[in-house]
């Protein structure tokens, strides 16, 4: 039989089949694990679901989930370094970077929430790389930017003027929300406030340490301070208080809060880690694998495991059996024990999801289950699986194991 | 204790070689093809693809399809050659047409997606329901993925693909 000589011969299915696969590689976005991500430059809460994020990467948008997915927005693979969403427009995103080939981006805006973004200026002396972007509070027509000095931009980012000399090595900044012309940057010198577009520089941390983090919400600013912490405090007097100092020689490099809860924070870590703060930042945890799923959800996801999975990775996990002609032939690997007995608990939540979605690149027998499951499906037979594993390979779970377990 | 345990791991061997079941299908039944069929096996998975490969392609060549799976998914995957999905779609076509299941699954994925091959439901559809036969491993996720195929299938296409079976089993003496 020639299936190529079959689908020629009917030009209406071949033609139907072109739609259908336009239509695919749209609807199927690429899903990783997002402890796979690299640089994440900047992120934010999706506002439909405050479970979600956004996250702006080396390799373009991703929106995340606690379970430890993350999927591709939009097709871009560009580098975003800034990232900042609309104040009052959660469907208007900025961002600018550079695409993977060489280049700068200058000034990107999207509205339809990084499924496509357009240039909306190239910045001065541009195409600009903002590594710091940042739009005020007070009027979301000003914003900030940080290439080779601070830009702003007075009307939506259509036009772009030179501003004063920034901080020395400035790494983040924030727009005031108390005046369009009042803005704070986070540099090695230490956390610092302008009135004035950048004219004239003040501490507004008293301490003269490297600041990395500067964040204005509608209640309050944040910062991290290197051996300080994460600090808080309400403009216009500041009035600092540190909401946590565990943090001992790592910092937080970008964070958002979310719309619909003042107290929820999420942050990314030097390491890469995303942490979340339920308490308005005093205590962090990582924003994935605290996701509890109901004992029923657990049982439905065992018995998608007993359709799908069993027949290779046996009962509840165990392994195959020594008779199964495929564990008994070398005709590859066995399929491994998914339980407490070998190490499918070295992996994160997101690395086990990523593996039932798009297969193994090692074992040929592991297929790509999104051909049949859903994300959300992946996700609850992580659950199955963690249910069947001890309280010690829970809390020695993913790539900490070996330091964990003695 | 550690003869002990290997005394017991010898006994434990034994009572697996006892009951073991015949060989998978596809492996090599030749032993000189079988022993280049392991060396590939063993180099794959310490990651060797370039051994692999040396080891592999003459014996997927002279029609083993164990080999020509792996063949198809080394091409896939990009390990020990550029990733090529036209030349894995060969490989694992070649393999499928002789029956080999798992082979028959990649190749439905290829042609349900449209990767380097014209998209093409009847085809998926065929070489999904052939895997499906697959009763101890593949059989619900093969019967999952081909329900999933129909509800993009016009009745007329299912029929057509469950003609196509017929066909494949008839020309090629297999039982469904």
């Amino acid at each position: 039989m020639n299936t190529r000589r079959l689908s020629l011969s009917r030009p209406w299915l071949c033609l139907l089949a072109i739609g259908l696969a336009t239509l695919w590689s749209t609807a199927r976005a690429e899903t990783v694990a997002l402890d796979r991500l690299e640089h994440i430059h900047g992120l934010a809460v999706d506002p439909d679901q405050s479970s979600r994020l956004y996250l702006a990467t080396h390799s373009g948008l991703f929106l995340a989930t606690p379970k430890g997915l993350a999927t591709r927005v939009g097709v871009s693979k560009d580098d975003l370094m800034s990232f900042a969403v609309h104040p009052t427009d959660p469907d208007v995103f900025y961002a600018s970077g550079h695409p993977p080939g060489g280049g700068n981006l200058g000034v990107l805006a999207s509205r339809d929430r990084g499924e496509s973004w357009q240039r909306v200026s190239a910045g001065v002396g541009g195409p600009v790389d903002f590594h710091a972007m940042d739009l005020s509070r007070a009027d979301p027509r000003m914003i900030y930017g940080m290439y080779k000095g601070l830009q702003m931009s007075g009307d939506g980012g259509a036009t772009w003027r030179q501003a004063g000399p920034l901080p020395k090595d400035t790494f983040d900044l924030a727009a005031s929300a108390r005046a369009p012309e009042a803005l704070y940057a986070a540099a090695r010198g230490g956390l610092f406030a302008s009135r004035d577009g950048g004219g004239k520089w003040t501490r507004a941390f008293p301490q003269p340490r490297p600041a990395t983090l500067v964040h204005v919400s509608d209640q309050e600013v944040h910062a991290f301070v290197y051996g300080v912490g994460f600090v808080a405090g309400a403009e216009p007097g500041l009035g600092w208080e540190v909401r946590s100092a565990a943090f001992g020689d790592r910092f937080l490099l970008h964070m958002t809060v979310d719309p619909n809860d003042p107290n929820l924070f999420h942050a990314v870590a030097d390491t890469g880690t995303v942490l979340t703060s339920r308490d308005g930042g005093r205590s962090w945890v990582s924003y994935t694998g605290h996701d509890r799923e109901t004992p029923e959800v657990v049982a439905e996801a065992g018995r998608l495991y007993d359709k799908i999975c069993k027949s290779c990775h046996g009962a509840k996990g165990v392994g195959e059996r020594p008779e199964d002609m495929y564990a008994n032939d070398d005709y590859g690997v066995v399929a491994p024990p998914l339980d407490d007995s070998a190490h499918g608990w070295h992996h994160s939540d997101g690395n086990l999801a990523e593996t039932i979605l798009n297969g193994s690149p090692r074992n040929p027998r592991m297929m790509p289950f999104k051909e049949i499951i859903s994300e959300q499906d992946a996700g609850n037979l992580v659950a199955y699986l963690k249910s069947l594993w001890s309280p010690r390979s829970l809390a020695c779970q993913g790539a900490r194991h070996m330091r964990c377990m003695h | 204790m550690i003869l002990k345990r290997s005394m017991l791991a010898a006994l434990l061997a034994l009572g697996v070689a006892a009951t073991a079941q015949a060989h998978s299908p596809d492996v090599p039944r030749d032993p000189n093809q079988l022993a280049h069929y392991r060396a590939g096996v063993a180099a794959y998975y310490k990651q060797d693809y370039a051994t692999a490969l040396k080891e592999w392609r003459p014996i997927a060549e002279k029609g083993s399809s164990a080999a020509q799976l792996y063949l198809g998914f080394l091409h896939a995957n990009g390990q020990g050659v550029a990733r090529d999905d036209g030349a894995a779609a060969d490989w694992y076509r070649r393999a499928a047409e002789q029956d080999n299941m798992l082979a028959q699954i990649r190749l439905a994925i290829m042609y349900r997606r449209g990767r380097s091959v014209q998209q093409d439901l009847v085809a998926a559809h065929l070489w999904t329901s052939l895997a499906a036969r697959d009763e101890k491993h593949l059989k619900n996720v093969a019967t999952a993925l081909r329900q999933a195929l129909e509800t993009d299938m016009t009745p007329a296409q299912v029929a057509e693909a469950e003609r196509l079976k017929r066909d494949w089993l008839k020309k090629h003496r297999k039982k469904d």
